[in-house]
């Protein structure tokens, strides 16, 4: 009875099917509720940045070609501020074409003036640099001389790691509105260099939520976590901007930005994954960009079985970075066999190649005997590790699985392991090596990774490995102004490095940006921090 | 009802309480310092612990842990939620800006999923003698409640942004733009609460009392809307203001992929970044939606079914 009652004549199968198409209908019409497509932004301004009066000298640029255009940028990250002492990652300020610094690193990696117009290093504890004429800040003010040391002094109180990269006992003199001579408190061969960190954007606090940079780019308004709207500073030093507006849309994900390109969301993505890049092939511009950036792995040495040279040796000879760069990031990378990555400007030392029956050699005369079950077993250690990885950086946890499967053979038990955060889980020690992905050289100078990975305490040796013998040899390197003798030095450290293995390098990732046909201007840089410049054109 | 509406709310107060006091342990007792994350994130990683220990007296983080916590409570009972360790931005703020975005999205999925899978569910219930739509329901609903969000959200923009270019691909204010990430939020939903509907509805058809009120020749219109749903509801109504709580409380993946700026992706950065305010705020406010949306199911059975309005003798 029910069956006959619930569905005699008026709800037949026709029924239930129109039915359906209607809801259906109903749906995709209020899906599709305008007719054309809107690419308009909804400008959610909450956080002006900066001054946001134009500068009176719009016009007067050397380059006086009115910018014109819209660019829909997709991007991972943004900033939420633009003062570089509060923001988050001070870095983006740079990376968006709104900071400049006093040097920087050219896309062949060189040192070159910036904001400066020339440097000169007087001797080991002098240097002195003079800035371009007529610079100034976004709200027209000069950046003179006596704005760079406010500048720098507020970034030393508000940033104390910057103390690590030039001394915050260091003397600034102002010598004329347009010159200054730094005074180190110690011999330092690398003050220019380290000038060009990011942490050393140029910038004018005008209150402290009130900050000015001098970028031929300034943001208009700035949605944290979402979105960036930049415009042109008219009045800015050099060239000025050639697009009227850059829209940023901030998406993490990488596949999505890819998709953002091919719905016409987009017009330049920054960071492609590297499985869509084919599909994007001949409808878009894809650009290799080759980075300074390396994936490593920080062995523990104070801990079985990194405790022992033999087993760190044995990783270091265990892995087939060919093999990695070709499987894991699918043909974009290069193999790392040096401190550093191959191919920008600095002498890297090749201490560590694939040669697994060398590897086994070593362990075995070092009383690695093969268990059982496949894992080589000393004095009751096992030689088992486990690998932590974060998901910051994605290449790492397939690496990590690489690895286990490359050094299974040679009797390595390795336990990949994802973390949120890589430095709070090395914290206590309790791991056998930290896979990292780390910008090795991004001051064009190599000392600044030995600080910062392998002198006893640097904030990123993360295994706690310590060699006095390192340490002197990085106190000399950082007292040496001669290139020659600090190519020497640097040379000496990668050596002792080599022999003492307190990380293994893996490969160096080649990142993919793609943008649309009419997009030109883009010049690949192996540091992330000069992405957005004046060249770039649309239309 | 007021009265138990009052006393519903009072018991919200020490509930928050203590789920306070467990947010603050279990944070402080993971291994993230949020000194360090700070720090490191500012430098490149590079964190020298000259610079840790500096932020974190700049933070307060070296003082005792219950001085620390009843600070943090002093501030919330003046709805002061402190700053966010990451720029300083308060995070009233970042709630603020955060709040009308993932409202907007669980409201659309919600009205997507109730529209769609309550209708369908008494349809499928109703006519299940129909196989091949019975059958196609069934299917269909257990894919939308099995497939994973990433995958469902990356499809959906493949197919709609990128070689359709009906819709955009990343999410925002506008209605086209809402589309998709409400669409790939609602699916899994759908799917449950179509399978639930279905089977309440099933379970009320075989009652007596609707079989009497079909033997005495009532319309089916009147059966269905007076006798079958209302007693079907109850349990419907339970799972849907859960839904509505887990809508609000973040759909971080469908918020990632869609680049949609809600509370979720707030959350998941401020958990990864050791930024405790914006956790403890988030974890607050998630727990009050939860308490909150409860106390409103509990009222609307009352209204669904008058039954329960009826104190029983020993009340």
């Amino acid at each position: 009875m029910e069956q006959n009652y619930w569905t005699k004549r008026t709800y037949n199968r026709r029924m239930v099917l129109r039915g359906l198409v209607a809801m259906t209908g109903a749906v995709t019409l209020a899906a599709c509720g305008s007719a054309k497509k809107n690419n308009s932004n909804t400008a959610i301004a909450t956080r002006p940045a900066g001054a946001a009066t134009s500068a009176p000298g719009a016009g007067s640029s050397p380059a006086a070609v009115a910018p014109s255009g819209t660019l829909r940028l997709v991007h991972w990250e943004g900033p939420a501020l633009v003062d570089p002492v509060k923001e988050d990652s001070p870095d983006l300020l740079m990376e968006y074409g709104m900071g400049e610094c006093l040097t920087r690193v050219t896309a062949d990696m060189k040192l070159a003036p910036w904001l400066a117009q020339s440097m000169e290093i007087v001797d080991a504890t002098t240097t002195r640099l003079t800035l371009r004429p007529g610079l100034t800040f976004w709200d027209s003010s000069p950046l003179d001389a006596q704005a760079v040391k406010l500048s720098l002094e507020r970034a030393w109180a508000g940033n104390p790691s910057t103390d690590a990269y030039i001394s915050k006992q260091t003397q600034i003199v102002v010598d004329s509105p347009t010159s200054l001579t730094f005074k180190t408190p110690a011999p330092q061969g690398n003050v220019l260099n380290n000038l060009a960190n990011y942490p050393f954007v140029i910038h004018r606090a005008i209150t402290e939520d009130n900050v000015v940079l001098s970028g031929p780019y300034r943001a208009t308004s700035i949605v944290k976590d979402a979105s960036l709207t930049l415009e042109p500073y008219l009045g800015h030093w050099g060239a000025t901007g050639k697009i009227k507006q850059i829209q940023a849309k901030i998406v993490p994900d990488a596949n999505t930005r890819a998709l953002a390109l091919q719905s016409g969301d987009a017009d330049f993505a920054w960071q492609l994954p590297v499985e869509q890049v084919d599909s994007l092939k001949g409808q878009f511009t894809i650009v290799d960009v080759p980075s300074v950036r390396g994936s490593i792995a920080l062995l523990n040495v104070h801990r079985p079985p990194f405790d022992d040279l033999a087993a760190r040796k044995a990783f270091a000879l265990g892995i087939d970075r060919d093999a990695l760069v070709k499987g894991v990031l699918l043909g974009a990378g290069v193999p790392m066999r040096g401190t550093f990555p191959p191919g920008f400007g600095v002498d890297v030392v090749e201490t560590q190649t694939y040669d697994p029956a060398q590897a086994k050699q070593l362990l075995d005369q070092a009383g690695w005997q093969m268990g059982s079950d496949g894992v080589r077993v000393k004095n009751g250690n096992r030689l088992s590790f486990t690998a932590l990885t974060y998901p910051g950086r994605p290449e790492l946890k397939p690496l990590s699985i690489a690895i286990q499967s490359q050094l299974k053979p040679l009797g390595f038990e390795v336990k990949p392991q994802e973390v949120q955060s890589i430095s709070a889980a090395t914290k206590s020690g309790d791991f056998g090596a930290a896979f990292a992905s780390a910008m090795t050289l991004p001051t064009a100078d190599p000392q600044y990774f030995y600080d910062f990975a392998y002198v006893t305490n640097g904030g990123f040796n993360l295994g706690k490995y310590s060699n006095p013998q390192l340490d002197a040899l990085v106190m000399q390197l950082r007292g040496e102004i001669d290139p020659q003798k600090r190519a020497d030095f640097s040379k000496q450290i990668q050596q002792l490095l080599g022999q003492d293995v307190p990380a293994v390098y893996m490969v160096s990732k080649t990142f993919k940006t793609g943008y649309v046909k009419k997009f030109s201007g883009y010049v690949p840089h192996p540091i992330d921090e000069y992405l957005i410049t004046t060249d770039w054109k649309i239309g | 009802m007021a009265g138990y509406i009052l006393r519903r709310l009072a018991q919200i107060v020490p509930a928050l309480l203590l789920i306070s006091i467990v947010v603050f342990a279990l944070q402080t007792a993971s291994r993230i310092d949020p000194a360090h994350e700070i720090v490191a994130r500012q430098n490149g990683g590079f964190a020298p612990p000259a610079a840790i220990a500096a932020k974190r007296h700049e933070l307060g983080l070296d003082r005792p842990l219950p001085v620390q916590y009843v600070r943090w409570l002093g501030g919330i009972v003046r709805f002061d939620f402190g700053r966010s360790y990451r720029d300083g931005t308060p995070v009233s703020t970042l709630l603020r800006q955060r709040l009308p975005a993932t409202i907007l999205l669980a409201v659309a999925a919600l009205a997507l999923t109730l529209v769609v899978s309550v209708p369908l569910g008494v349809a499928a219930a109703l006519w299940r003698r129909v196989r091949l739509f019975d059958v196609a329901v069934r299917v269909l609903s257990v894919l939308g409640a099995s497939i994973p969000g990433f995958a469902l959200a990356l499809g959906l923009i493949w197919l709609f942004a990128a070689r359709l270019h009906w819709l955009p691909a990343f999410g925002g204010p506008s209605l086209r733009q809402l589309v998709l990430p409400a669409v790939a939020l609602a699916v899994p939903q759908t799917g449950l609460l179509v399978r639930l509907t279905r089977a309440e509805v099933l379970d009320v058809l075989g009652s007596e009392f609707v079989v009497v009120a079909q033997a005495k020749g009532l319309p089916r219109r009147t059966v269905a809307l007076r006798h079958l749903l209302p007693n079907a509801l109850v349990p419907i109504l339970t799972v849907a203001g859960l839904m509505v709580a887990n809508l609000l409380a973040g759909a971080f993946i469908i918020e990632f992929v869609f680049a949609w700026n809600g509370l979720g992706r707030l959350a998941v950065a401020a958990v990864q970044d050791g930024d405790m305010p914006v956790v403890l705020a988030y974890v607050l406010f998630v727990a009050a939606t939860f308490l909150l949306v409860n106390l409103v199911v509990d009222v609307l059975y009352a209204v669904v079914d008058p039954r329960l309005r009826v104190k029983a003798p020993w009340q």
